[in-house]
């Protein structure tokens, strides 16, 4: 595993965390499971920044979480998002486009 | 889950997260196995890939918003599991910070209630007082100089000319006995206390009233109807509370009044003395049955009050009024001396004019200080006592940091280890303070308890943060001490580390310079009242008894008062033991004082302009009665009744400053300026000095003059309040006997108190000997404390330096070079502690010169004695540790290691 790789840029973990689970109900495992195969392996997120990450997120308001069974009838805690976690979701995402599109811009204009 | 609920339901979050990572380990073995993996080998990758199943949590519970509170219940748990641990340690520590602690609650109760609290009225801060002295009134005239009473003119020229206030009220300055009677059934009119205000007195406050209404400047017209607003106590003792009262009538002093309203209950007066009927100014000529003062320019009687406008200093509205003061006095063609001598002193208003406030600010101020000094002195011992703890607990910490707690963390959990200690002690010391409310009160007020006061929530404050800092002051340095050497080291356990002058004896030093500041003072202030009680009075005090009489209220008319006093003195001679009785207006050192302007018949009036003499209304034989000699001509005697010349004993400083060497026998003078014929007094004899007033100050110029010439028309008081006996033997013997002859003579005269004359004067001297007794007390306080801190200290370096020790004498030092060793790290202590506390205690003590007398505050005598008592004491307490190290075996020491 590529220590690189795995360093998130600081507050990336949020977003993509909640762009997961605003896909609907999901639990921790699931979520990481995600995020490795949506990325194609680029991500592969830690339990240990994880766990702290969700229930930072849920601390906040910003997520909610209920214990429900799974499909193999297990009990596992879900995850979804909340009116203000949507809107938390939404300005985090404007804030990254612009950030992308500047830095692709001086990427572009710089060659 | 809130993360609040978290803190309460502590097991269940755990238990979720817990569920909640091994799910996800779980599922992830599950998949591996799916994916082809050999069970265990499934297992072995998804943990791996896991980490720590704790760390995680770790990491998870310190993303929790309230990770500080719940890390912070865990280090006060564990805290408390210390203190239990080592319950010796924590009595000690807990019984002395709550003293501390407890004695600083009750005096800033004390403080809170009486220099603190404001007047519950509007913006009290706004409101500023023409001034806020509630000594040195006169009732007659007025004294020159820092002029604090008005006349009707005056009010009325400020008002006109108010540029730095939004208005300004007026107020009676004492409080006359009021007749009043509610209804006809009432056989005799009944006493009340009243103040006569203006019209905007409530209004200006922001008053609201408890009942029916306040004045307005509508019912302070001389042709208004009269109305009258009472005060809460009143209404309730009168009234019973009954809104009825309001439109009843009442008659005072003949004219009938009606009731109006109620002020609200929080409102004491000004002065704080619950008038208990309120009128308007405008009624002050039927009230007083004297003609109008609305235009006397002579008659002073009121008090002003102003607010502020908004953005005007106290330093400018200052300056304005006594521009405008000098202004009036021109206008009344007043001398240039008289006026260039004459000022204002503005004050702010928001305590009122308080007489416990003036009284007992110097001594609480002191006492302030003093018991903070204590409480410092309690922490320097308390972390003395942390740091020998600490020592014992040198392997725990070393532990605790070699298995990786950051030494952040550490300090983090012992200074809330302190701070419980000093929580607990704080707690102790608020039910301490309760009691030692009750006794710092008594101790400073005397037998008349005037001061109330109670833990409210500004002192609760108060202590909770006294109590926080108290802990994080005596915990810091033992914290950073204890967590100091690196673990590998701390670890082995042995103290071959240099022994540095240390802590500990930083804090001994400390201590013994607070102690010099602390007895400095007791000793300053002991000497001051021991020369107090040495000073001459001038009269018999030990033998005199006082009774305190009330003509007025039993109804006696100025016709029958002369032949009531002989009928007193008669009965009063007639008891066996008493050698002689007299009447007077008040006794020495009663704590009232009338004076007047006056001038002498033949002299210019300029030679005695502004001159006061204080006054006193004497019966016949008054100066052989109290012992008081007779320098020149004769006493007061019993020719000197209604009819005769007027006549008066003059004293010795009266005498010599406005008589100039001439014999003033038979000399005249008057009791107003310039000297007046119909009035005149003739002088018959000159009096010994005698201290009236104040053991400190010089004996004002006095005057006897004879009760019994006294007409209810001349005199403001008029009748004599208190029969004086002079007594063979124990005047408490025959207490009892005096009050039984006396209510023969008249049972209406009410006997208020019978006391001996030496009592009153040692009344007076009360602040200083409470200032005595605290300061002595709480420096012995401090000496122990210091004694048990260089015992301690010293103990604990000997007891350490036992191989160092015993290496010298095995390689040939005598048991005197120990002694000197260990004697010579205490007087180094000592010498430090002395030269840090004598410059603070000179600085202190100069803040105190004024309480002090007969000593300066920079008396070599008490710093010399001061610091070879500290000497004495710190050797004698470094003796036992001295005597230990002597008696070191150098075989049993170096076997030790």
């Amino acid at each position: 595993m590529n220590e690189d790789k795995s360093e998130f840029l600081k507050g990336t973990l949020d977003m993509l965390i909640l762009k997961v689970v605003a896909l609907g109900p999901i639990h921790g495992y699931a979520i990481s499971q995600r995020i490795r195969q949506i990325s194609r392996e680029f991500f592969q997120v830690q339990q240990g920044s994880l766990y702290p990450a969700l229930h930072r997120l849920e601390d906040r308001g910003w997520l909610r979480a209920d214990w429900k069974d799974t499909d193999t009838g297990r009990e596992a805690k879900f995850y979804s998002l909340t009116a203000k976690g949507r809107k938390q979701l939404e300005a985090e995402m404007r804030t990254w486009e612009k950030l992308s599109d500047a830095v692709a811009l001086i990427l572009r204009t710089a060659e | 889950m809130k993360w609040w609920t978290r803190l309460v339901h502590k097991t269940r979050a755990n238990e979720q997260l817990d569920s909640e990572l091994r799910f996800h380990l779980e599922q992830q073995i599950a998949d591996y196995i799916s994916s082809g993996l050999s069970p265990d080998e499934a297992r072995r990758r998804a943990r791996l890939e896991f980490g720590g199943l704790d760390q995680v949590k770790e990491r998870v519970q310190a993303a929790h918003r309230g990770y500080f509170i719940e890390t912070l219940l865990q280090d006060v748990r564990y805290g408390l599991r210390m203190l239990r641990k080592s319950p010796g340690f924590t009595a000690v520590a807990v019984i002395t910070l709550a003293l501390g602690i407890g004695a600083n609650t009750a005096i800033f109760s004390l403080i809170d209630a009486v220099l603190l609290r404001t007047l519950s009225v509007a913006r009290p801060h706004e409101l500023i007082l023409f001034s806020d002295s509630p000594a040195g009134r006169s009732d007659s005239g007025i004294e020159r100089g820092h002029q604090m009473v008005f006349s009707n003119l005056e009010y009325k020229y400020f008002i006109d000319h108010s540029e730095s206030f939004s208005g300004l009220a007026a107020f009676q300055s004492h409080s006359p006995n009021l007749k009043v009677v509610f209804s006809r059934a009432q056989k005799r009119p009944a006493l009340a206390l009243g103040r006569m205000v203006s019209g905007n007195f409530f209004s200006l406050l922001g008053l609201q009233p408890a009942a029916g209404r306040l004045f307005s400047p509508d019912d302070d017209r001389v042709a208004a109807p009269p109305t009258a607003v009472l005060n809460y106590a009143y209404w309730s003792r009168e009234f019973d509370d009954d809104p009825s009262a309001i439109g009843k009538r009442a008659e005072i002093n003949g004219t009938v009044f009606t009731i109006i309203g109620v002020a609200p209950r929080k409102f004491p007066g000004i002065k704080y003395d619950h008038p208990d009927i309120w009128l308007p100014i405008a009624f002050q000529p039927r009230m007083m049955t004297e003609p109008s003062y609305a235009e006397d320019p002579h008659e002073y009687w009121l008090d002003i009050l102003g607010r502020l406008k908004p953005g005007v200093t106290l330093r400018q509205a200052q300056i304005v009024v006594n521009a405008q003061l000098r202004q009036i006095l021109a206008e009344q063609r007043e001398t240039p001396k008289e006026i260039a001598g004459t000022y204002v002193q503005l004050a702010p208003g928001a305590w009122g004019i308080s007489f416990v406030r003036s009284a007992y600010e110097q001594i609480l101020r002191l006492l302030g200080a003093i018991i903070g000094f204590v409480l410092l002195i309690v922490c320097a011992n308390v972390a003395n006592l942390l740091l020998s703890r600490s020592a014992a607990r040198e392997q725990e910490f070393a532990i605790r940091l070699a298995i990786g707690a950051s030494r952040a963390r550490l300090i983090r959990q012992l200074l809330t280890e302190s701070v419980l200690l000093a929580a607990v002690g704080g707690a102790l010391g608020i039910l301490a303070a309760h009691w030692g409310i009750k006794i710092f009160a008594a101790l400073i007020t005397g037998v008349h308890g005037r001061i109330s006061a109670s833990v409210n929530e500004c002192v609760l404050l108060f202590t909770i943060a006294v109590s926080i800092l108290a802990g994080l002051l005596f915990g810091i340095i033992p914290s950073l001490r204890a967590t100091e050497v690196d673990p590998a080291r701390r670890a082995g356990g042995s103290p071959h580390g240099k022994l540095r002058f240390g802590f500990a004896n930083g804090l001994v030093t400390f201590q013994i310079a607070a102690s010099v500041v602390l007895l400095v003072g007791a000793g300053l202030f002991v000497r001051t009242l021991r020369n107090l009680a040495n000073e001459q009075l001038g009269f018999d005090e030990d033998h005199i008894l006082v009774a305190r009489i009330n003509v007025e209220a039993a109804g006696y008319s100025a016709a029958q008062v002369p032949a009531l006093y002989q009928s007193l003195i008669d009965r009063a001679e007639a008891i066996p033991g008493v050698v002689g009785a007299t009447v007077a207006l008040d006794e020495p050192f009663s704590g009232s004082t009338w004076s007047s302007n006056f001038s002498i018949e033949g002299e210019p009036p300029a030679s005695s302009a502004g001159a006061m003499v204080r006054r006193e209304l004497v019966g016949p034989d008054y100066f052989q009665t109290e012992g008081i000699p007779i320098l020149l001509g004769r006493d007061i005697g019993p020719q000197d009744r209604s009819g005769s010349p007027p006549v008066a004993v003059i004293n010795e400083t009266m005498a010599r400053k406005f008589f100039h060497g001439v014999n003033p026998i038979g000399k005249r003078f008057s009791l107003d300026a310039p000297f007046h014929p119909d009035r005149a007094i003739t002088v018959v004899g000159v009096a010994a000095d005698a201290r009236y007033y104040s053991l400190r100050d010089a004996v004002p110029p006095m005057e006897f003059s004879a009760a019994l010439q006294i007409s209810t028309k001349d005199a403001h008081p008029g009748f004599a309040r208190t029969v004086e006996l002079r007594v063979r033997g124990n005047p408490v013997a025959v207490a009892s006997q005096v009050r039984a002859a006396l209510a023969e003579v008249s049972r209406s005269l009410r006997l208020t108190h019978v006391e001996v004359l030496k009592d009153e004067v040692s009344e007076s001297m009360w602040q200083n000997r409470s200032a005595a007794e605290f300061s002595s007390g709480f420096g012995l306080l401090a000496l122990v404390l210091a004694c048990i801190g260089v015992y301690g200290t010293m103990a604990y370096r000997v007891s350490r330096r036992t191989h160092e020790i015993g290496i010298r004498l095995a390689l040939g030092a005598t048991r005197s070079n120990v002694l000197r060793l260990v004697v010579k790290e205490c007087l180094i202590v000592v010498g430090i502690g002395l030269c840090l506390g004598v410059p603070v205690a000179l600085a202190s003590t100069k803040m105190i010169a004024s309480q002090l007398f007969g000593v300066r505050p920079t008396d070599p005598a008490t710093f010399a004695g001061v610091a070879l008592l500290l000497a004495v004491v710190a050797l004698l307490a470094c003796y036992i540790p001295a005597r230990r190290a002597m008696r070191v075996d150098p075989i049993v020491a170096l076997r030790h290691e």
